[in-house]
């Protein structure tokens, strides 16, 4: 590699570094995920801790007589997850719920019609709650299921009903065994997933836009051929390649360190074990080979910033359905979708990213999966040369195929 | 066309030879069978109107672009990445980072020259003082006018000191004072020893500033050899003389011009008689001696101002010659003019 390759590789990652948009991307970027994460403790940390162990009332007006409930009695109903719990009150009559909800004694009441063990209907009123709580199921059904067998069954019979099995879930391990399966993993390998799979999305693609924008930046200055009287075409595309990616390392490396300060410091069972960030850096580096190359040739033929910029929408959103397909797969394992997924070079590097997270990814499948972005990566490299070195000093031209491989003939032709 | 053979080298050793050289855009034949020398330490003008082939060539010669055939010498060598540290090249098209700053960018075209980031610094240090922009060295480009963003381009192309130097354009957009600085500065570096080559549509610089000259039209040399030369070669057996003697009698006078018409030879009239006004074009019959006539002229009661040679400026030679390839030249021109002043407009705004 020429010194004037890594000239322009200092000069484009400094350039890029210092831009004002590059060091907001870095800080503001985690600043933000921080931000949207601690929004939703918010409430709880305004009430000192305290909110949610205060009860709210829910009142139950029971014409079918069913849960024998006396008008005194003070019941309690909880979330099956353990969180939120509600007093629950007995009400003679529809109208006495109403007036105390209007009151504001009660948040909510149900309404168990005469015919309830016919039809089993219950009406609840309340107050439009968030769409989180609607999906997430009304607490009461667990609370109705015990209160109907409470005097009827012996009481262990409906503990059981209620959770009839409570024991440890087994999952394969990475030496082909099984090992426990922890409720807050669950959690883990949600998000784990994600927060991997979005590093490496926005770093190789934060990269590959800088890559296209620069270009199209000296393609309207038309600095170009000023600086192809000094270097060629090649050592142009190599500097703006190492260097852009530096820089698109350097974001991955910051928000990466972030992100594991965080799990280190919240739960460092979640902690990725270091060999997976070997093959994480491997992802970035073809990744970003490839995306790059893409870029830089897609670059070679636009006029101007702004054109540069629509192309540089476009690549990130083609890259960024085939993750948005994994992720939504995610839950149901690795189907063959997915497994393809992380195998086809213009998906593999946040797909397999995803499911490496998860875990249990035989280690062939990486190979091949590395293997086959690695030569799709040299091959889009010597095109996306070509292109460049062709098509730098053309200016104003919308293209189309057949001009772009003319283009490239006279090129081959040329170099003979 | 005085040759195109590069058989008749210039008069030092050449840096640029090219023989038979041929580049072509598909169907489209840019440069056609060129041949040509540049010697070192010359300052050689590239001409021909928009179109004709010039920056094809020059892009090939700074190895932008490969040849489809013929063969082409750059320093010794057929161009390449290594030759190009030793060019500096001022393109047509201006093109700067226009949010960056004079200094970094001009050391930055330094050091991909092949400078060490010391010697870089300073010698931009050293230039933006010559050349009139040390304190503009920390402005952005884009704040800078026209005509400094011109100076700060031609920075970049000398500022490693090549061997060859080819300006594509150099004095467009400059007023006269900084036209001047940089025809001095030109002038320092062929005394340095680089060899200057300069496309340019602005002819009477040619004429004022360069030892030998090539005129390509339509991919083709068509005119080609020393200035000098090719003006004397064009031009006629006339004589500009400021008298008011009659000159129609003098021996070899076959036609006299003055006072707006035509006079011609043998008319009879005194020798001495006055004229109306005293500058008159002599055409001296082919083969006749000069000397003779010059004898005859002293020999004349009346005094003589002035005696000269009739020049031919160089445009009209390359119009001419251009023209009688069935092209109208003055068009070409115009719209090599209409095409720079949009390109100034467009720069400006």
């Amino acid at each position: 590699m020429s010194g004037r390759t890594w000239t322009i590789a200092r000069r484009e990652f400094l350039a890029t570094v210092r831009r004002k948009g590059f060091l907001l991307t870095l800080v503001l970027m985690p600043a933000w995920i921080g931000f949207a994460f601690s929004l939703g403790s918010l409430p709880q940390a305004l009430s000192g801790g305290k909110r949610a162990t205060l009860p709210a009332n829910v009142g139950v007006v029971d014409s079918a007589g069913v849960l024998a409930m006396s008008a005194a009695e003070n019941d309690t109903m909880a979330r099956e997850d353990g969180g939120k719990r509600f007093v629950v009150r007995a009400y003679p009559s529809q109208e006495a719920a109403r007036a105390a909800f209007a009151r504001g004694d009660i948040t909510s009441f149900l309404v168990l019609p005469a015919d309830y063990l016919r039809g089993g209907a219950v009406s609840e009123y309340r107050r439009p709650g968030s769409a989180l709580s609607r999906v997430t199921g009304p607490p009461w059904r667990p609370w109705l299921r015990a209160r109907l067998l409470r005097g009827r069954v012996e009481p262990g019979l409906v503990a059981r009903v209620q959770n009839p099995a409570d024991g440890p879930t087994y999952v394969p391990d990475d030496r082909g065994g099984f090992k426990v399966f922890r409720a807050e993993e669950a959690l883990g390998t949600f998000f784990v997933p994600m927060g991997f799979g979005m590093l490496l999305f926005s770093s190789i693609f934060s990269a590959a836009g800088y890559l296209l924008q620069g270009l199209g930046e000296e393609k309207e200055s038309r600095i170009l051929e000023s600086l192809l009287s000094s270097v060629t075409a090649d050592e142009l595309m190599r500097g703006k390649l190492i260097g852009l990616g530096g820089a698109g390392l350097l974001l991955g490396l910051v928000w990466g360190a972030l992100g594991l300060q965080v799990i280190a410091a919240m739960a460092p069972v979640f902690l990725p074990p270091p060999g997976l960030l070997v093959i994480l850096f491997l992802y970035f580096v073809l990744g970003y080979l490839l995306f790059g190359t893409i870029a830089l040739g897609l670059g070679s033929l636009v006029s101007s910033y702004q054109e540069a910029t629509t192309v540089s929408a476009i690549l990130s959103f083609v890259a960024i359905v085939p993750w948005m397909v994994t992720f939504s797969m995610m839950e149901e394992g690795t189907t063959g979708l997915v497994r393809g997924l992380s195998w086809f070079p213009l998906s593999a590097p946040t797909t397999m990213t995803m499911r490496l997270a998860q875990g249990g990814v035989p280690a062939w499948e990486v190979a091949l999966s590395l293997a086959l972005l690695a030569l799709a990566g040299w091959a889009t490299l010597l095109f996306a040369t070509r292109l460049f070195r062709v098509a730098l000093l053309l200016y104003g031209k919308t293209w189309n195929l057949p001009e772009i491989l003319r283009l490239l003939k006279s090129d081959r032709a040329a170099a003979r | 066309m005085c040759s195109s053979d590069p058989t008749s080298p210039p008069a030092s050793e050449p840096v640029l030879v090219a023989r038979d050289v041929r580049k072509t855009y598909g169907d489209f034949v840019a440069v056609d069978d060129v041949s040509f020398a540049v010697g070192r330490g010359e300052i050689f003008a590239l001409l021909g109107p928009n179109g004709a082939g010039k920056t094809t060539f020059l892009r090939m010669a700074l190895d932008i672009l490969k040849p489809d055939s013929g063969e082409l010498h750059v320093l010794g060598r057929p161009p390449s990445p290594q030759l190009k540290s030793r060019i500096g090249y001022l393109p047509e098209e201006r093109g700067l980072y226009r949010k960056h700053k004079v200094r970094p960018v001009l050391e930055y075209l330094a050091e991909l020259k092949g400078l060490k980031p010391a010697a870089a610094r300073s010698r931009v240090r050293a230039l933006l003082e010559r050349i009139g922009l040390a304190e503009w060295a920390e402005k952005k480009i884009g704040e800078l006018s026209k005509g400094m963003q011109q100076k700060v381009q031609f920075c970049g192309a000398i500022v490693a000191q090549p061997e060859i130097l080819v300006l594509d354009e150099p004095f467009s957009g400059l007023d006269p004072v900084n036209t001047r600085l940089l025809e001095e500065i030109l002038e320092e570096e062929r005394r340095r020893g680089a060899t200057v080559i300069l496309s340019t549509h602005q002819i009477a610089k040619v004429e004022q500033a360069c030892d030998r000259a090539l005129v390509m039209h339509r991919g083709r040399v068509v005119l080609y050899g020393a200035v000098e030369q090719i003006i004397r070669e064009h031009s006629s057996e006339a004589y500009v003389v400021r008298t008011r003697a009659r000159l129609e009698n003098l021996p070899g006078v076959v036609g006299v011009t003055r006072d707006g018409g035509e006079v011609h030879a043998g008319a009879g009239l005194p020798a001495a008689a006055s004229a109306a006004s005293p500058e008159q074009r002599v055409v001296l019959a082919p083969g006749a001696d000069p000397r003779a006539f010059l004898s005859a002229l002293a020999a004349l009661d009346e005094p003589v101002e002035s005696f000269a040679r009739e020049r031919v400026p160089l445009e009209e030679i390359f119009i001419r010659v251009v023209e009688s390839s069935g092209e109208s030249v003055r068009d070409l021109l115009a719209d090599a003019s209409r095409a720079e002043l949009a390109a100034q407009a467009k720069g400006a705004s």
